[in-house]
């Protein structure tokens, strides 16, 4: 059930669209019922298991086909095409409707957000970043406690979603989009947020909605373009980070620049921070890894039907031989767990923070009729020694969460973590440490 | 048996190969199902006009387009080949990049923007040392040292030859030749990559005379991770191409060995 999740991959930008709200009946019976057979024969020809989980995907097609094609509008229809896919319960399945995709354009300059990153900690949702200048905000800062976004009780609305779902895995996940979506709307309007910061009484205050000047990645067949982040950052203890938001070509030679003039300028240990990270092109864990390694090595194994496909990192000049972490967190999904699995199981890599998303599978997506697209799983993934990364996640080796404490106090405790776990790992400095400052991003 | 269908094959993840066993359609002895399977290949090369057309061309250059089907996928192809062993292939591929795999005579390679440099070995080696003979249908004895004809077949209300082709190294192809037009329609192979092998069956379809030999105007290659269709729009024959194009970014100097967009 983690498949709305990769809608966000591909847009994050719901809340801006409004247009998904309207109800409307425009497709065509003939339309609805090659659009439900193409979704159907995708999965019933390319879906990696033929099994389906001893699901009986004939009788699931007989149960929701006249539910689909009688459905009382287009939004129905499509719930009903998702619906479908859900009963694989498995992660990478979409149908995005048209609307949807028509909408996309409209999104290329992202949404108009309050520029806050949250964490969530002991049941509080935390401030972890802020992206954009919060002005009027009286304080507003990482560590703070959001309490309630456009009048809405943070503590109210997951109690809701935690009734609402099946598991606490699930409730969170809802809990993140819909707060997600409080802290979106229409650019140059306000919402209005209440937090308190540490002991302090709360306060209240109105976040502009801006649309982010970050850059965006180019587009990839039916995988728009998205909003990037790229960051690194010198650490003490000639420690470099390295932080990135998605898996797409344009970060790409960044990242290999990163650890290419970290290889040469007496870097003790690269840190990969892909908190957030829900994935991307599946690849860049493979050609991220060949500058990690000496020799050619596996990270993982792809199985589809009729074949599997190593995901092999070939050596590459330039590679950094010194320690590596990856820090990771219950968002970080997909690509981002086959790098951090893969690494850390052929013993490259030490993993910090909390047990990523577990939501591995590769996919692909391809148009249906009447311009919809389907996101779906052509194959399982297992690391090398048959770890199933999906449904359980890749469990760090030194497990660290965000604190309100640690972030009031200007510290990020597991990137902090995992700066000391090289620390100790690496051997001593050769050049000067001119540590601790940030020396690119975006 | 142009290099340009091979190199695409290959750099489409689609080597050649086939198949399972079928020995027992066979009735006839061996020695009468290689010169069986002879007389349809050597049919097959006059009808297209490769061996004649070989013997005035030193140098080919082609270019097409190919599409990832149903995933919004495409780019251009390019495909170079020089007499006697060389062939560049290069496919640039929109939000990918520029993925180029090439042979320069010794070093077999591959440059793409995700997963770096690497060069071939082993079977897939192999592979590409056959593919990259420009004069492959004068010499297709040499590589393929055992030849048979399978079966007469129907295929996509067609009828067929079927003949496996065994190569020096690494498991026998599949080839379907209409027994009408004599043109070779379907081929199915294996391709041996590092990442292990993918089955494939590669259709040639639309032929047409092109400088003197019929080609394959579409190549359609269906795996199992994604159907790919390559669209022919140029060929060019006896243009000049430099060496340098061919050799290994490793060798031309170290300043050019990072490999970075």
């Amino acid at each position: 059930m983690r498949h709305r999740y990769f809608i966000a991959l591909f847009l994050m930008a719901m809340a801006a669209l409004p247009l998904l709200a309207e109800a409307s009946n425009s497709v065509s019976r003939k339309t609805r019922e090659e659009t439900f057979r193409a979704v159907w024969e995708t999965v019933r020809d390319r879906y990696y298991d033929p099994t389906f989980g001893g699901l009986d995907w004939d009788a699931v097609g007989r149960e929701m086909k006249p539910k689909a094609i009688n459905a009382p509008s287009d939004e129905a229809f499509y719930q009903v095409l998702q619906e479908m896919v859900d009963r694989l319960g498995q992660s990478h399945f979409s149908v995005l409707p048209p609307f949807w995709v028509g909408t996309r354009h409209l999104s290329r300059r992202g949404a108009a957000t309050a520029g806050l990153e949250l964490a969530e900690s002991n049941g509080q949702v935390l401030v972890w970043r802020m992206r954009e200048p919060a002005a009027g905000s009286k304080g507003l800062r990482p560590g703070c406690a959001l309490l309630e976004a456009g009048g809405t009780s943070l503590g109210a609305l997951r109690e809701q979603t935690l009734t609402q779902t099946k598991g606490k895995a699930e409730g969170d996940r809802l809990f993140r989009e819909a707060v997600e979506a409080l802290l979106a709307g229409p650019a140059g309007e306000t919402v209005a947020v209440k937090y308190s910061c540490g002991s302090a009484a709360p306060e209240a205050a109105n976040l502009p909605l801006r649309y982010s000047q970050r850059e965006r990645s180019e587009s990839l067949g039916f995988m728009p373009s998205m909003e990037t982040e790229f960051e690194t950052k010198r650490l003490p203890g000639a420690i470099l980070s390295i932080r990135f938001n998605l898996f797409v070509m344009s970060l790409l030679p960044r990242i290999r620049a990163a650890i290419q003039q970290a290889a040469t300028d007496g870097t003790r240990g690269i840190v990969f921070d892909i908190r957030g990270n829900p994935g991307g092109i599946g690849a860049m864990a493979n050609g991220i890894a060949g500058y990690l390694v000496k020799d050619q090595a596996n990270i993982g194994v792809m199985k589809m039907r009729g074949a599997e496909l190593k995901f092999l990192a070939f050596p590459q000049d330039g590679a950094f031989s010194g320690p590596v972490a990856v820090v990771v967190d219950g968002n970080s999904a997909s690509t981002s767990e086959i790098l951090a699995a893969g690494l850390q199981e052929m013993g490259r890599a030490i993993v910090v923070g909390e047990r990523t998303m577990g939501a591995a599978l590769p996919s692909f997506i391809v148009d249906l009729p009447g311009g919809a697209l389907l996101q779906f799983a052509a194959a399982d993934f297992v690391t090398p020694k048959g770890f199933r990364i999906e449904g359980q996640g890749v469990t760090p080796d030194i497990p660290v969460s965000l604190t309100a404490e640690t972030l009031l106090a200007g510290k990020d405790a597991p990137l902090e973590a995992a700066r000391d776990a090289l620390d100790r790992k690496a051997p001593p400095a050769t050049a000067p440490d001119n540590g601790g400052f940030i020396v690119t991003g975006n | 048996m142009k290099t340009r269908t091979f190199a695409f094959l290959a750099a489409s993840a689609i080597l050649l190969l086939a198949f399972s066993l079928l020995s027992s359609a066979q009735t006839i002895s061996p020695a009468q199902s290689e010169a069986k399977a002879d007389k349809i290949l050597e049919r097959f090369l006059n009808v297209t006009g490769e061996l004649e057309a070989l013997k005035s061309q030193t140098s080919r250059r082609d270019r097409g387009t190919m599409t990832l089907t149903g995933l919004g996928v495409s780019g251009d192809v390019e495909v170079l080949a020089k007499a006697p062993n060389k062939s560049r292939m290069t496919m640039k591929i929109a939000g990918i990049g520029e993925i180029v795999e090439a042979f320069d005579g010794s070093t077999a390679w591959v440059q793409d923007p995700i997963q770096g440099y690497r060069e071939k070995t082993g079977l897939e080696l192999a592979a590409t040392l056959r593919q990259a003979d420009f004069f492959m249908a004068a010499n297709y004895k040499k590589h393929y040292p055992k030849r048979e004809w399978v079966s007469a077949e129907t295929l996509d209300g067609k009828k067929v030859d079927k003949l496996r082709l065994h190569p020096t190294e690494g498991a026998p192809e599949t080839w379907f030749l209409a027994q009408d037009s004599g043109l070779l329609v379907r081929m199915d192979s294996v391709s041996h990559l590092p990442q292990g092998d993918i089955e494939s069956q590669v259709y040639l379809e639309d032929y047409k005379m092109i400088d003197g030999t019929m080609e394959p105007m579409r190549i359609r290659v269906v795996n199992p991770l994604a159907p790919i269709t390559m669209e022919l729009t140029s060929s060019e024959v006896n243009i000049e191409l430099d060496d340098s194009l061919f050799i290994s970014p490793r060798k031309k100097g170290p300043e050019e060995i990072i490999i970075v967009q």
